[in-house]
């Protein structure tokens, strides 16, 4: 019976909490026997903490008994992707520069969650500082899609991904700066949620694209999603880009459904080529949102066309100013045998570093650099402008956006073509990082598999702190497994 | 002065960038770098379509939607911070040479 549990929503796990027909315990012990079972074939996990996180489930079992529960999350377990700090675990982000490495604090969203009594397992494997879009630029290894083992799970937040599709914590936080918590979600059959810039603090996510990156959340249901965003959300005086705004009920319009309302569809030639799969799982939603009562409305982004070169060059850029504090000084990897500091500087920066990793900086200094910075840095930065005001006219005329996540389902893992020429990775962003060039909320919601099994993802876009408009619409529109299997 | 029309990354300019971005490029990977850098660029290259016109505006990334009170407060202790530190010595964190001489 707690096996079947494990593979539901919060709100099942919290009712059976309350009614004592398991503890939290109990519920803590059954998702790390289905982790020990799966990780070393999934790879899901880096690190766990299973004694602390067996305390704090006992700890969570006598609030229950005092009838002192801290609400919905007590008690319920979950994962991190590994460049959110947390005291007690190494955070290693994926590197080899901060193997080991012990943060003094908790990110915020963390220390949020615990102190609704929900309990950390561990933390979750990444591509390299998330660089990277399938966990194969790991230092450590890459994770495997639960729905087929031979593909990716996705990336940067593949290891969050695969541990919600497997049942190996019941949610996960992932961060998202180009579409690294929504395509995993998207290639592992999973809600994921990036939401509007400033909605979630960024305090103790160790930083890649400052400008563009949100702590974001997995889920399996649309309601855990809502409830979880719920708890992470707010303002921060530890992060200045927090807004004041009261965190709402982001579950609030859920049962409006979508009749009246305007969904924006771009052109196919906007969206770029899109497999058979996606294309008919697009269709088919757009056939559905009409049915409901929504209105289909033609949209066009005139900038979307260059979205991910501009993405590139920006979140480069800023990342080779947010790592240049990895300098083997205060912490992380130290050269052994430099003469003096510039030597330790490269040395140990370029053995800790990977290889996308230095990629990447070397692009973004390349961008900043003197002579090339209008060219490549501020025409990149026009672009996003110019993308903004785009959407903003769209959003005008729509009450949503909806498109693909992915230009396809999860590819297999080791693909030459992939390794040898970087930018076809690059290329596939293009849907996912007009979300975090306008710093608009994004929401992939499965719909359902190809013909191999594989999950398709699709996304609803929407204005600026309008999340309750995205759980609306995908409350409607998602074609999730449970929903199948009861059909 | 840039030229537009010409391939920018000669190996000089990598070695240039590889020194700002204090990253040290072995000779048996120099080739394959310039070649990935080379495909990265022709892709991120494409930037130049969006018409001249880098505005002023444009420079804030994000805005600030606050900025905390500029007045000192206790943060971490040292201990704390010196725990991860490769090398320490009396409060201080302990690195090589950093003037000639």
């Amino acid at each position: 019976m707690t096996k079947k549990l494990i593979q539901q929503d919060i709100v099942s796990q919290a009712e059976a909490l309350r009614k004592r027909e398991i503890s939290s315990e109990e519920l803590v012990k059954t998702y790390l026997i289905e982790l020990w079972e799966k990780n070393n074939e999934i790879g899901a996990f880096l690190s766990v903490s299973e004694e602390s996180a067996l305390a704090e489930a006992r700890a969570s079992d006598r609030r229950r008994a005092e009838g002192k529960s801290l609400g919905i999350l007590d008690g319920i377990p979950f994962a991190a992707k590994d460049n959110l700090c947390a005291k007690n675990l190494p955070t290693t982000c994926g590197s080899r520069m901060l193997e080991g490495y012990f943060p003094p604090y908790d990110a915020t969203a963390i220390e949020k969650l615990t102190a609704a009594g929900s309990i950390l397992l561990g933390k979750t494997n990444l591509d390299e500082f998330g660089m990277g879009s399938s966990t194969e630029c790991s230092a450590f290894h890459p994770t495997r899609n639960p729905y087929d083992l031979a593909r990716t799970a996705g990336g940067s937040s593949g290891g969050s991904a695969a541990a919600v599709a497997a049942s190996m914590a019941a949610y996960a936080l992932g961060s998202d700066t180009g579409g690294s918590v929504r395509q995993p979600a998207a290639f592992c059959g999973l809600f994921g949620m990036k939401p509007t810039y400033g909605r979630v603090s960024r305090y103790g996510l160790v930083a890649f694209g400052s400008s563009l990156e949100q702590v974001g959340v997995l889920s399996r249901s649309l309601s855990d999603n809502a409830v979880v965003l719920s708890a992470i959300s707010g303002y921060d005086p530890r992060d200045a880009t927090t807004v004041r705004r009261d965190v709402p009920d982001f579950l609030s319009q859920i049962e409006k459904g979508i009749a009246g309302l305007r969904i924006g569809v771009l052109p196919e030639d906007a969206l770029g080529e899109l497999s058979g799969a996606v294309s008919d799982a697009l269709a088919r939603t757009v056939a559905e949102c009409e049915r409901l009562g929504a209105r289909i409305v033609p949209a066009s982004l005139p900038s979307l066309s260059l979205a991910a070169e501009a993405y590139y060059l920006i979140s480069s850029a800023e990342a080779s100013a947010e790592l240049a504090r990895f300098d083997g000084v205060r912490y992380g990897r130290r050269a052994e045998g430099a003469s003096d500091i510039e030597e330790l500087y490269k040395k140990s920066r370029s053995e800790g570093l990977g290889r996308e990793v230095k990629r990447r900086l070397l692009l973004g200094t390349f961008a900043l650099s003197e002579g090339y910075y209008d060219a490549y840095y501020g025409r990149a930065r026009t672009l996003a402008a110019r993308l903004g005001e785009e959407m903003r006219e769209l959003l005008r005329a729509c009450d949503l956006l909806l498109l693909p996540t992915t230009p396809s389902v999860a590819h297999p893992l080791g693909d030459k073509h992939r390794i040898d020429d970087p930018t076809v990775s690059y290329r596939e962003d293009r849907l996912t990082v007009l979300a975090n060039l306008t710093g608009l909320p994004a929401l992939s919601f499965p719909v359902g598999r190809d013909e191999n099994g594989l999950p398709i993802g699709l996304q609803l876009m929407a204005d600026a702190f309008c999340e309750e408009l995205l759980y609306r619409g995908a409350h409607v529109l998602a074609n999730t497994n449970q929903k199948e299997a009861e059909e | 002065m840039k030229q537009e029309n010409k391939t920018v990354l000669d190996p000089a300019t990598v070695d240039h960038i590889a020194e700002l971005s204090r990253l040290f490029v072995p000779e048996e990977e120099r080739a394959a770098l310039l070649r990935d850098m080379e495909t990265i660029l022709a892709f991120a290259g494409r930037i130049a379509e969006v018409e001249n016109g880098y505005r002023e505006e444009d420079r804030q990334a994000v805005p600030f939607s606050h900025l905390r009170a500029d007045e000192p407060a206790p943060s971490l202790s040292r201990e704390e911070l010196l725990r991860s530190a490769p090398a320490e010595k009396d409060g201080f964190f302990v690195v090589p040479s950093v003037m000639e001489g």
